[in-house]
C-alpha cells in the first residue's frame, strides 16, 4: 500500500529539500532563524514535513486490519 | 574541567538501586505472566504486546547510549552539520513502511519468530537464511559489546574508586541484571522493562533539554558564539558533505529498519493497528531526541571549549586528544555542582542513560539468542529438538553470550568501537533487497539474491580493507548495495517468473 511511485516521489522531493545542498548558493544561509542558521531551520522544517507525511500515510488502516475486523464480525 | 560526575551519595545510589531492582521485579512478573514454555512465548511474548508497550520498546531499543553520548559528541566535533542525525533517525521509520504491513501479516499467518524465518518462507533457501542469520548476529553482536562497554564507562565515571575495578563491576552487575530478567521473562520482560526504560529515557531527554537551557542560556547566543569562533561548524554543507548526508540517510534508514530486534518487534505486535499507531508516533520522536542531542552538542561547542586539544609529542608529531564524547558528563558535572536540585536532576538523567544502554542491550541479546537457537542450533545441529528444549537452549545461550561479552567488555575497556559500530549498517544493509524487494516483487529469486548479498559484502570488505571509509561521500555499504541490487534484480529478471514464489 505504501509502494506507489507517488509516495516515494514525494519522499524523494522532501529529502532533496531536507538536505541543505542548495543553501550554499543563498546569501541568507547564515541568517539566524529561531536561534539557528536558516539552513538548519529549513532542514528541520523539512524533517518535520517527512514525519508529518509518514504519520499521514499511517492514518489509514492496513488491509490486514480491515480483514481482521471483518472476520471478527 | 572534569569529565567525571560528582560521585553519588547514599540516597542517590539508593534511587539508582531501586530503579535497577524494579527491572528484576518486572522480569519476575514476566515470568509469572508466561503462557507456555515455547519459543514464541519466550521470544515474542506469545500473542504479542499492545500499542503503548510496543511504542516504548521500539523507542528505547532504537535510541541507545550512543544517541546520548555519541550524538552530542559528534555535534561537538562537526557542528550543525550533524542535523543529518534527525533525518536518518526519521528515515528508519520511513523504511518501516516498506516492511511492516506485509511482514506483520505474514508473521501472524506463518508464525515467524526470527527475522530469517521470513527469508526461509519467501525464498526456501537454507543457505540464504543461514547467511542472513550469521550476518545479523555478527552485525549486532558488536553493537551488544559496545553497550556492555558503555555500561562499564557509565559506572566508572560515577565513583571515586579504582576506575578499572569500577568499570568491571559496572559491566558485571548491569549485565547480570539484564540476563536475569531476560531469562525469567523472555521478550515479555524485555518489552515491559523497555517500556519503563523508554519512559525514563523520554523524561531524561526533556530534563537534559531544560538543564542545558538553564545552564547555558539561549540557543541563539550559542549559535552566535560558534559563528564568531568556529564558523566552519555553522556553514551550510557543500556538495561533498551533502552526499554524506544522503549516504547516512539511506544507510542508517535501511539498516536501522533491518535491525533483527526491530523486525521482531513487528512480529510481536498483537495488532496491526497497534503497530501502525506506534510507527505514527515514532515518526516524530527524532524531533524530540536526536534534536535535543544536537542542541546539547551545540551548547557544549559554544560554552565548553577544550574537549578537543592538540599537542606535540616527543617525536615532534601533532597528537590530537579528543574527549568530545564526554561532553554530556561534563555538562552533568556542571549541573551537579550548581545546586542540590541539579544533583537530583542528574540522578534521573543518569537513570535515563542506564535505561538507554540497558534497553538496547537486552533487546539485542534476546535477538541474538533467538537466531543462534532457532536458526543455527534448531536448523543445523538438532533439527528434532522440541520447543521446550529450544527455549532452554535459548536461555543457556544468553548466559554464555553474556559471559563472553562481559569478558570482552572488561578486556577492551578504554578502546573505542565507533568505527566497528559504523560497520554494522554496512553489513545489515546488504539484506535490504532480500527483505524489501522480497516482500514486494514476486519475481525475486533466491539464487541472484544470495549472489547479490555475497557480492555486496565483498565490495564492503574490499573497500574497508583498502582503507576507504567513504567513496565520494558514500559509505562502502551503499556501494556494495548498488552491486547487490543490480545482481539480485537483473538475475531475478532473467529467471522464468513462473518458477518464483508468491510473497503474499
Amino acid at each position: 500500500m505504501f509502494v506507489t511511485s507517488r509516495v516515494w516521489l514525494i519522499y524523494t522531493l522532501l529529502l532533496v529539500m531536507a538536505i541543505p545542498w542548495y543553501w550554499r548558493f543563498l546569501p541568507s544561509a547564515m541568517t539566524i532563524v529561531s536561534g539557528v542558521p536558516a539552513w538548519v531551520f529549513s532542514s528541520l522544517l523539512f524533517s518535520a514535513a517527512i514525519s508529518a507525511y509518514t504519520a499521514w500515510l499511517l492514518r489509514e488502516p492496513w488491509p490486514s486490519e480491515t480483514t481482521a475486523e471483518a472476520s471478527d464480525e | 574541567m572534569s569529565d567525571r560526575l560528582v560521585p553519588f551519595n547514599t540516597p542517590e545510589l539508593l534511587f539508582i538501586g531501586c530503579y535497577l531492582a524494579s527491572l528484576v521485579v518486572i522480569g519476575f512478573l514476566g515470568f509469572r505472566a508466561r503462557k507456555a514454555d515455547s519459543l514464541r512465548d519466550f521470544y515474542l511474548a506469545g500473542k504479542g504486546i499492545g500499542f503503548l508497550v510496543l511504542l516504548l520498546t521500539l523507542y528505547s531499543t532504537q535510541y541507545s547510549g550512543n544517541t546520548l553520548f555519541g550524538f552530542t559528541g559528534k555535534t561537538y566535533r562537526v557542528g550543525f552539520s550533524w542535523t543529518m542525525s534527525i533525518h536518518f533517525m526519521t528515515a528508519i521509520v520511513v523504511f518501516y513502511l516498506l516492511l511492516a504491513p506485509k511482514l506483520f501479516r505474514l508473521s501472524k499467518e506463518h508464525g515467524f519468530i526470527t527475522p530469517t524465518d521470513f527469508l526461509q518462507y519467501r525464498f526456501g533457501s537454507p543457505i540464504l537464511s543461514t547467511l542472513a542469520s550469521i550476518l545479523m548476529v555478527v552485525a549486532i553482536a558488536n553493537f551488544l559489546l559496545a553497550q556492555f562497554i558503555a555500561m562499564g564507562n557509565a559506572v566508572e565515571g560515577l565513583t571515586d574508586y579504582d576506575p578499572k575495578r569500577a568499570h568491571a563491576a559496572g559491566v558485571v552487575v548491569l549485565a547480570l541484571i539484564i540476563v536475569v530478567y531476560e531469562t525469567l521473562g523472555g521478550f515479555r520482560a524485555v518489552a515491559w522493562t523497555d517500556a519503563i526504560q523508554g519512559a525514563v529515557l523520554l523524561a531524561g531527554f526533556v530534563i537534559l533539554f531544560v538543564l542545558v537551557l538553564r545552564e547555558f542560556g539561549s540557543i541563539e547566543a550559542a549559535t552566535n558564539i560558534i559563528i564568531a569562533e568556529q564558523p566552519e561548524k555553522v556553514a551550510a554543507p557543500g556538495w561533498s558533505k551533502s552526499r554524506e548526508w544522503l549516504s547516512y540517510v539511506l544507510l542508517v534508514g535501511m539498516g536501522g529498519a533491518l535491525y533483527p530486534q526491530a523486525i521482531q518487534r513487528i512480529y510481536a505486535s498483537n495488532s496491526a493497528s497497534g503497530l501502525r499507531r506506534s510507527l505514527c508516533v515514532m515518526a516524530f520522536l527524532p524531533l524530540t531526541t536526536a534534536l535535543i542531542a544536537l542542541i546539547v552538542g551545540v551548547m557544549g561547542l559554544a560554552h565548553i571549549p577544550g574537549l578537543i586539544t592538540q599537542h606535540v609529542n616527543d617525536a615532534g608529531e601533532i597528537v590530537t586528544i579528543d574527549r568530545s564524547d564526554t561532553l554530556l558528563t561534563v555538562v552533568c558535572r556542571r549541573v551537579q555542582e550548581g545546586s542540590l536540585f541539579g544533583r537530583w536532576l542528574v540522578v534521573v538523567l543518569f537513570s535515563a542513560i542506564l535505561a538507554a544502554i540497558m534497553s538496547t542491550a537486552d533487546s539485542v541479546l534476546l535477538s541474538i539468542s533467538s537466531m543462534l537457537t532457532k536458526d543455527i542450533y534448531g536448523q543445523h545441529i538438532n533439527r528434532s529438538a522440541s520447543d521446550k528444549h529450544l527455549t532452554l537452549v535459548g536461555k543457556i545461550s544468553s548466559w554464555v553470550l553474556v559471559a563472553a561479552m562481559i569478558y570482552l567488555a572488561i578486556a577492551l575497556r578504554g578502546t573505542t568501537l565507533v568505527t566497528l559500530l559504523d560497520r554494522k549498517f554496512d553489513l545489515l544493509v546488504q539484506l535490504a533487497p532480500a527483505f524489501f524487494l522480497g516482500l514486494h516483487w514476486k519475481a525475486m529469486r533466491s539464487g541472484p539474491t544470495l549472489a547479490g548479498i555475497i557480492a555486496g559484502l565483498t565490495v564492503v570488505f574490499l573497500l574497508l580493507a583498502l582503507g576507504h571509509e567513504r567513496v565520494a561521500g558514500f559509505h562502502p555499504g551503499l556501494l556494495g548495495l548498488a552491486l547487490n541490487l543490480a545482481i539480485a534484480t537483473l538475475g531475478s529478471a532473467c529467471i522464468d517468473p513462473r518458477r518464483s514464489r508468491e510473497p503474499g
